[in-house]
């Protein structure tokens, strides 16, 4: 009896450990990879053209948390600096910038169910098209060209979608005082080994008017 | 007897099986001798952007020599360079098929020579207010910084430490920028940057001043490294 006892626990050890391992060695291999649904917001940068140099603040929610912010966001957002026709930004403290800069993770449920399906090698000229669709300047269209441009363009194909409020809902963007046009451009790009289909996207044309304020950034998803 | 001993011997092989589940697999480190200040490697130059600023409208035509390869240019180098596109005094350049653009845009793949000797050994949390003083000193306009700055500090400020050292003479021959019609003054910013878990001493870089006069050119970019 002490003998089978003997074996049982033997091989219950064996077991035991076998299905530790199995399990830890799941976990471990699990990559730590961006989800559909939680994803890193890249280079999201915010340009303000008001009509006249003015006062502004910007400040924004996230449903998630900022990783990186140029100038610093600190606690309160940017708050109170001259905002220039030419788009000029001086904060407080003198400090001249171009734009505002932040990078976050966030939370948001994409819709890819609308873009396009291009071509590595086609995605400068895509993008060319669909950033003037969209309404971006040229200056805009090419800082964010090639911004992207080599992380895109290796792959054999890119599902490329323009998120709307997915994207404004889970990044809430303030500005005071209160803008009369914005524009806010969010590119997701899926790499893809093999072309598919997908239903065109339509852009609504953009118009500049008064105090403009434009935004851009994306995500590269898996 | 018998029977404990087998089990001492499961148990051992338990804890063996554990320590390598635990295990991670070892580090590539082929990026050559930590010691050494010296490194011959592919570095990959990111992000260079070369901005000309004419004092008047001006056809003007960029070709580089790499001690390497292209990986991404914007607008397109194709096999003669960017040729024939018109720069003006803000900057903008216009090429003969009417598309504008605020710069060229390269990277590529350089068989550099680094020197790290001479740098800044700065910290993650510091990278920002660092780099608008090392920028500003080297004579890069605010803008030019700005767009530098956001370019690199979310690769950089996470690091507890990064040593930084811009290049010179090593990543100008390495990646050779030739500029029709000749520019008077010429500035090129090539930051090299090596994360670190540990501050290190490191002499200090002097920049020489930089004065913008007639037709300028300047290019901005960098490497992190291993």
């Amino acid at each position: 009896m002490k003998k089978v006892l003997g074996w049982l626990l033997f091989f219950a050890i064996i077991a035991i450990v076998i299905a530790v391992i199995w399990v830890s060695s799941l976990v471990g291999d699990t990559p730590d990879k961006p989800s559909g649904d939680n994803m890193v917001d890249a280079k999201p940068v915010i340009y303000l053209y008001p009509t006249e140099d003015t006062l502004c603040s910007v400040s924004m929610e996230l449903n998630g948390r900022f990783t990186c912010t140029y100038p610093d966001y600190g606690t309160e957002g940017w708050q109170n600096f001259v905002a220039s026709p030419d788009g000029t930004l001086t904060f407080p403290d003198g400090k001249e910038y171009y734009c505002l800069y932040w990078e976050g993770v966030t939370e948001k449920a994409l819709d890819l169910s609308r873009g396009a399906c291009v071509r590595g090698e086609d995605t400068a000229a895509y993008l060319e098209w669909a950033l003037a669709e969209m309404g971006l300047t040229a200056r805009e269209a090419n800082e964010f060209i090639i911004y992207w441009l080599p992380q895109l363009q290796e792959n054999a194909y890119n599902l490329i979608s323009f998120q709307g409020k997915a994207y404004t809902d889970a990044a809430k963007l303030n500005v005071t005082p209160a803008p009369d046009s914005v524009l806010r451009v969010y590119m997701v790009a899926k790499p893809l080994s093999e072309p598919i289909d997908v239903e065109p996207q339509e852009f609504e044309p953009f118009v500049r008017e008064g105090f403009t304020v434009v935004e851009w950034g994306g995500s590269i998803i898996e």
